[in-house]
């Protein structure tokens, strides 16, 4: 632009005359040149002040309004403004019914609202037009944090945005690990509200504790208040499979729903076939496959679903007996395990003999102290390889069969919570893998059948 | 013009008992308040002579912006010293039709009491009572559309509109701004970096949170369009500032693009070109390729590729037009090709590219071997030809893809292809950074809003400065013209 200006302005005059001697040259392009920085400055100068101006202008007009509503509110009249926050208001002068009010920076006239003065005088606080709190000026941490001067006043909840490595724009720290078993997570629930309800109480004790502790922490119980209500970056939500039901940790879930939608493995290239040569609409097969998920307790259901849900799974070894009734843990009932039990007995031994460790292993996880939450993630971690979700039912029912055909299907066949397990967020990792093993001995009960 | 102001008074009739118990539920937060004038002493100019000078500043702003800048900056005063042209912004006055510089103005003040004045630059209004500028709504009404009339569609939320949407609308959390994270639901940055440029994509956002796509009546399964919906609705409207997981979005696309369906990493690019497609598909696209489609990506993103075949023989051109979503620029031929012209240069320097060599080299004349290109002129013979791409239209947001991800793009904030009398001026909007190697890595985007920009990392959100983008090793970029008209 200031270039353009340059070539339509001084440039083409200074040209046609002839020749310039060196002196003038400079002269003249240090001119050009100290003019164009002027308006480069002029420019973005010009642009903050129109954004800061108009905040103010924003600002006072919400104060007389806010003043006009609480005036509104001693003297009932029929108006566009209604109560919001009468304690924001500042004290002002109010007439009669029609309601002139005046505030530093404006004046409300039925309705009408003109400023008085210039507003980035009069008008030093920001006020949200919205909820007609007043704005926060600093971020609250991180570079050019400042703290408000009244930590109790309440804000509104747009902050500035911080800057502050290893936290994001809203100053919440990064999450540092990425899975947390529910077991974790609890834990940390319950030693923040522990806090919470500790410091609080402190606080009220001594108000005027004078000591130095006490003080931060009132600093920090108010920054506490300002951060207004959220999970945090650090929080990973779960989320269930709008398929199968089942709830995942969010991180987790294409590894899942590349299974589920049987996407992967062997199975897929044959579903794709399957697809081509059936519907050509978007929705194939797989969709149904999603249904078993659902609960219906009817065992054909249950043996579709199956077959559906198995074709993702690939890799692992199959297993010698098709065990139809694996696959939904949700539905097997325990005499249906039973029966299966009996029937693939010799296939589980195996199995039996891994869950068998794994029981041990719960038991002695159960014996330490629950708080250490490493070691129990560590024993997930190990079982998922043969097991699922028998570790994370609850921690009183631990694997409550004896090892048996289900043997892998056991973790599969999450007995009586069965039902409810879409809604429980569980581990999935849990989840996952067993599922894998299962659909594929339903596989290869049904490519052997 | 009138309209304007009418509308703080249509505020107020508005406020019948009956808004009020409406209200109560949720404080009136639709009536915003704001400030009827720019300041006191505009209010009293508006008393007297609000339309004339209105249309004379419109006048003013029109001479700013659509003569040449050697009018508005030539100075002219009555006594006579005309003919400077200055650099320095220059003052207009709005009650007499002379131009001044900044001390001349204030002169001016003092012998004629004209207290207004337009600024050369931005249009902007001064206020000499005041000593300042000033931002009067009205005004900057029409500071913002250049003097010329207003659109159309502007006057349709007056009256019974306005007061349609004041009783029915709730206002969102302040903290609801758009930025958000979206977690890693396992290799899948590639989707959100994607979402995140349209989601920072203001005439997508307009079409969505315009209720462009209602997901309620949608019956498509597993929709992308509605999970696109739903993205912005959790990003717009709630107040929450954790991460969100897109599972509808991605089973949407897993489900409808087997191609990059699975648990594995895609190409950002890829996908971006499958979801503009799906969307188009989803938001009422014709696939009739000749009549150009309505729908919200076509209209944003496509532009249309001119390529013109010339026979060497013959001299006989062929002309195609392709509608393109994006500008794919080899940025490794450009690289050597630079490298060649300037062997000393030392080495960081080569390995900077500017967009520019890129765009010229894309619609430089090519030469199609034999064999690709079958004359019909020549009676059908294969023929030597040269092909020259160039740009027939650019879209409103243009988005620049590089094929090779290896080099730094050192790039300008804004570029104006000169295919063509450039149409738009483009503002840099969006970002993609692919960091790793080629076939395995991640991608993190950076997108602006407003003045600032941010870098979104999966479910993470930081502040970045413009340095750190523009240093930044670009995959994907997505430009926005500064001025639709």
């Amino acid at each position: 632009m200031s270039q353009e200006d340059a070539a339509d302005g001084s440039g083409p005059s200074e040209n046609s005359k002839l020749q310039i001697s060196q002196s003038t040259f400079s002269s003249v392009v240090t001119s050009v040149f100290e003019d164009t920085m002027y308006n480069i400055i002029h420019d973005v100068v010009l642009q903050t002040h129109r954004s800061e101006k108009l905040l103010r202008m924003q600002s006072a007009a919400t104060q007389v309004s806010m003043a006009a509503s609480s005036s509104q509110l001693q003297s009932p009249h029929p108006s566009s403004e209604t109560p919001t926050k009468p304690s924001n208001s500042l004290p002002t002068p109010t007439t009669a019914k029609i309601g002139k009010v005046e505030t530093p920076g404006a004046t409300y006239n039925d309705g009408l609202i003109t400023l008085k003065g210039n507003p980035l005088r009069s008008t030093p606080q920001i006020y949200c037009p919205q909820c007609r709190l007043p704005r926060l000026l600093y971020p609250l941490s991180g570079v050019g944090a400042q703290m408000p001067d009244d930590l109790n006043a309440q804000y509104c909840t747009r902050h500035p945005f911080v800057s502050k490595s290893g936290h994001d724009v809203y100053g919440m720290p990064f999450p540092t690990d990425q899975a947390k078993t529910k077991k974790e997570r609890e834990l940390i629930k319950q030693q923040a509200r522990a806090e919470k309800d500790s410091t609080p109480a402190s606080q009220n004790s001594d108000p005027q504790g004078g000591t130095q502790d006490s003080e931060s922490v009132q600093v920090q119980n108010g920054i506490n208040k300002l951060q207004p209500q959220s999970k945090g970056a650090n929080y990973i939500p779960w989320h269930t499979c709008p398929r199968c039901k089942r709830s995942l940790l969010i991180t987790r879930f294409a590894q899942h729903l590349e299974k589920c939608l049987g996407i992967s493995g062997r199975q897929s290239s044959r579903n794709a076939m399957a697809k081509l040569s059936g519907q050509n609409g978007s929705m194939g097969s797989t969709p149904m496959g999603s249904r078993p998920g659902t609960p219906g307790p009817g065992n054909q259901g249950e043996a579709k679903g199956q077959k559906r849900d198995r074709d993702d799974d690939d890799g692992d070894e199959l297993e010698d007996i098709p065990l139809k009734k694996v696959k939904k843990r949700q539905y097997v009932k325990k005499a249906d395990r039973e029966r299966l039990a009996a029937q693939s007995s010799s296939e589980t031994l195996a199995n039996s003999q891994s869950q068998e460790k794994l029981e041990k292993d719960k038991d002695k996880n159960k014996d330490k102290d629950k708080d250490k939450s490493v070691d129990k993630e560590r024993i997930v971690l190990k079982m998922k390889p043969s097991q699922t979700s028998v570790p994370t039912t609850k921690e009183g029912t631990p694997a409550k069969r004896p090892p048996k055909p289900g043997g892998q299907n056991g973790s599969k066949v999450k007995p009586e919570n069965g039902k409810r397990e879409r809604e429980s967020d569980k581990d999935d990792d849990a989840e996952n893998t067993p599922k894998k093993k299962q659909k594929v001995s339903d596989e290869a009960s049904s490519t052997a059948s | 013009m009138d309209s304007i102001t009418v509308t703080p008074k249509s505020a107020a009739t508005v406020a019948s008992p009956k808004v009020i118990k409406t209200a109560k539920s949720f404080p009136s937060l639709t009536n915003v308040p704001y400030a009827a004038y720019g300041c006191e002493h505009v209010q009293e100019l508006f008393k007297e002579k609000r339309k004339i000078s209105q249309q004379q500043y419109s006048l003013l702003l029109q001479t700013i912006f659509e003569k040449p800048h050697a009018v508005s900056q030539m100075r002219r005063s009555p006594n006579g010293d005309a003919g400077r042209p200055s650099l320095l912004p220059t003052y207009l006055c709005l009650q007499c039709p002379y131009v001044y510089s900044e001390e001349q103005r204030d002169k001016h003040w003092q012998l004629k009491g004209h207290a207004f004045s337009v600024e050369s630059r931005s249009g902007y209004l001064y206020c000499q009572e005041c000593a300042d500028f000033i931002y009067d709504p009205a005004m900057e009404e029409i500071r913002l559309q250049k003097g010329r009339r207003k659109r159309k569609l502007d006057e349709y939320l007056n009256g019974e509109d306005a007061r349609q949407v004041t009783t029915n609308s709730q206002s969102v959390p302040c903290r609801a701004n758009g930025l958000r994270g979206l977690y890693n639901m396992g290799q899948t940055c590639f989707m959100s970096v994607i979402m995140q440029s349209l989601v920072h994509n203001p005439l997508v956002r307009a079409f969505y949170l315009g209720e462009g796509h209602k997901n309620v009546d949608c019956e498509k399964e597993s929709c992308t369009s509605c999970a696109m919906d739903e993205i912005f609705t959790e990003f717009y409207s709630v107040e929450k500032t954790e991460g969100y997981g897109a599972v509808n979005m991605l089973m949407g696309s897993w489900n409808s693009a087997q191609a990059l369906a699975g648990y594995q990493q895609q190409d950002a690019h890829e996908y971006m070109q499958f979801l503009f497609h799906a969307l188009h598909t989803e938001n009422g696209g014709t696939s009739d390729s000749k009549s150009s489609c309505s729908c919200i990506i076509h209209k944003t993103f496509y532009g249309k590729l001119q390529s013109t075949v010339t026979c060497e023989k013959c001299k006989n051109t062929t002309i195609a037009y392709d509608p393109v979503m994006d500008l794919s620029l080899d940025v490794r031929n450009t690289a050597k090709k630079r490298k060649m012209d300037k062997t000393d240069g030392d080495a960081a320097q080569s390995r900077d590219i500017e967009l520019r060599d890129c765009l010229e080299r894309f619609t430089a004349k090519e030469k199609l071997s034999t064999g690709e290109y079958t004359c019909q002129n020549c009676g059908g013979e294969q023929q030597n030809a040269t092909k020259q791409l160039s740009i027939q239209k650019l879209p409103p947001a243009l988005s620049i893809h590089f094929k090779v991800s290896r080099a730094r793009a050192s790039k300008s904030s804004s570029t104006s292809p000169n295919e063509h009398p450039p149409s738009h001026i483009y503002e840099l909007s969006s970002v993609i950074v692919h960091k790793g190697k080629m076939d395995s890595g991640h991608y993190v985007s950076y997108s602006r809003e407003g003045n600032d920009w941010f870098m979104f990392d999966d479910s993470k959100v930081v502040l970045s400065s413009e340095s750190d983008v523009l240093g930044a090793q670009a995959y994907l970029l997505f430009y926005l013209a500064r001025d639709l008209d």
